[in-house]
């Protein structure tokens, strides 16, 4: 420690050395103890330094009636009290709006430091209103710092409104998935001829008979050319073409989920039959390898029939073929009770059985036939069949 | 008159005249969602070999690693199995488990956790050639029904003995 070493030169310069022998070094630990510096000291005190001067009669009468300040800052509290009363007195209880009409006084309102506003409540002094009825309860009366209060001022964060109607492309056959694809192919095809980006396939538009234009419109493809779309009916083109509309509307309306239903049926309306094998027309050999065209048939898609593809899917698809199969291929069985090696081992096989959920106790009785007798005895009983009666029990599951 | 044979009753023994599986049921256990069903879940997709014997595409089926077992080899085992009662169902959360049930009403478990296919079909295997009966130590070698040929040694039959 370093408070030894004064210690030490001290002991030294008095000279109190023996005659005989080598300089003693060593120091008692009471001797180091002293010489430490007092907040080293691990002794404990009960006195307050800063009290030591004051007598103990006047520590409790200051204890006990408190203090010269304390006793100026509460006789202060309490004028200032009073003044604020005579002031809320004195002030009108009403004041009057734009149009003369009586209105209670608003509230005072003030800022703090972090810039909320937040409002003073209204002070009232029981004397002075006879009609004041002090409550005995808090039924009816505005709670603070309750669950809801927080809630109800909190900040939410930014609200998340969903993009995709829900998924309808599970029941589509292949025939249909054919006729969306050319629909949404031929709009496209029709708006890059005039020169348009074919983004605009996918603005809202309201109410078109662009399906039964679409329906009429044969599709060819070739190196050369590249993909055309040519229409039997005079003027078609030019009404499917109006009928896409040429500016996003100001407030873009979200689709409902009924829109996307009245599309999809509109879209699969009056599908040819099923082609044999894997089969395509020769017009999904046209490529893709405008990224804009690709997206833009992969959003209208999305917005028809709420199916979405994978990103490796999407990049790896370089003709509309290819994309035509990844919409036509079954998603992976979640279970594995819905996979087809299970589900044929459950027709197949006569002594396996597969369950496709959890089996409980209930349902071993069941087979048995011992829960009817179980839950007709449970009811006449009056217990809870399943679960118990805590609250929130789930009732009717097993 | 000539010694009357003692007349006893033939005592039934498993397997002598007529056998009888000891094994009722088997209840597969998995979970969709853990790691320690795969080897009883999920596998590559192979071809099974054609004009081949239930018994033999079983065994053959059963030796490639790579297959799960309940998509693959649980058809092959119930085939070969029609007299054992044969359930899948999910246990979500819980290790992959074959249960089998007895026919003294005896259960045995074997969990079959990060094994594969092949080690499943040992265990399932284990569990139908069991019987209910707990297992322990067999001490004696040699088991027998029949009685002590020429009787059980007693001191008080017998030569006496003196040094």
């Amino acid at each position: 420690m370093r408070a030894t070493r004064p210690l030490e030169q001290a002991l030294r310069l008095t000279g109190s050395r023996p005659t005989a022998g080598p300089t003693p070094t060593y120091i008692c630990l009471s001797c180091r103890a002293r010489a430490a510096p007092p907040s080293s000291h691990r002794q404990l005190h009960t006195t307050v330094p800063r009290a030591a001067d004051v007598p103990l009669y006047q520590r409790l009468k200051e204890s006990l009636f408190g203090t010269k300040e304390s006793v100026a800052a509460a006789k202060s509290r309490e004028e200032k009290q009073a003044q604020r009363f005579t002031d809320l007195a004195e002030r009108p209880r009403t004041s009057t709006d734009a149009d003369d009409n009586e209105v209670a006084r608003p509230l005072e309102t003030k800022t703090d430091k972090h810039g909320r506003r937040y409002e003073i409540a209204d002070i009232v002094d029981p004397a002075a209103r006879s009609d004041y009825v002090q409550a005995t309860t808090w039924q009816g009366l505005e709670t603070v710092g309750s669950v809801e209060w927080v809630k109800k001022r909190a900040d939410t964060g930014d609200v998340y409104a969903g993009f995709a109607p829900p998924d309808r492309s599970a029941r589509l056959r292949g025939a249909q998935w054919e006729m969306l694809l050319r629909h949404v192919v031929v709009e496209a095809v029709v708006l890059r001829k005039a020169g348009r980006s074919a983004e605009q396939i996918c603005w809202p538009r309201e109410g078109s008979d662009s399906w039964s234009l679409t329906r009429g419109a044969l599709l060819e493809y070739s190196s050369v050319g590249g993909l055309v779309a040519t229409f039997s009916e005079a003027g078609a083109e030019k009404r499917l073409r109006n009928a896409i509309p040429k500016k996003l509307p100001e407030v873009q309306a979200t689709q409902t989920p009924e829109d996307s239903g009245d599309q999809l049926r509109e879209a699969i309306a009056l599908a040819p039959p099923e082609r044999p094998g894997n089969a395509t027309p020769a017009w999904m050999a046209m490529p893709l390898q405008d990224p804009g065209l690709k997206l833009a048939i992969i959003k209208r898609i999305l917005q028809i029939t709420g199916r979405r593809l994978p990103d490796p899917v999407i990049s790896k698809s370089p003709t509309l073929a290819h994309l035509y199969h990844a919409l036509l291929a079954k998603p992976k069985p979640k279970r594995l009770a819905q996979t087809p090696q299970l589900k044929r081992l459950n027709i197949n096989i006569p002594n396996a059985t597969v369950h496709a959920g959890r089996q409980t106790p209930i349902h071993k009785d069941k087979e048995v036939g011992r829960w009817k007798v179980i839950e007709n005895e449970l009811i006449n009983r009056g217990l809870p069949v399943t679960g118990s009666r805590y609250q929130g029990a789930r009732i009717g599951v097993y | 008159m000539p010694l009357q044979a003692l007349r006893t009753v033939a005592k039934p023994q498993n397997g002598v005249g007529a056998f009888i599986l000891q094994c009722k049921r088997l209840d597969f256990h998995y979970c969709d969602w853990a790691g320690s069903s795969r080897g009883m879940k999920y596998a590559a997709k192979h071809r099974q070999p054609p004009h081949l014997s239930m018994q033999t595409l079983y065994l053959l089926i059963s030796s490639r690693s790579t297959s799960s077992f309940l998509k693959h080899n649980l058809s092959a085992f119930a085939a070969a199995n029609p007299s054992i009662e044969i359930s899948v169902s999910p246990r979500p959360g819980k290790h992959p488990v074959i249960r089998g049930s007895y026919v003294n009403g005896r259960e045995k478990a074997i969990c079959v956790r990060n094994l594969e296919p092949t080690e499943v079909v040992k265990k399932a295997e284990i569990l139908k050639s069991a019987n209910g009966e707990k297992l322990r130590i067999e001490r004696k070698v040699v088991k027998s029904l029949n009685e002590s040929v020429r009787g059980v040694w007693s001191p008080f039959h017998g030569r006496e003995y003196r040094i």
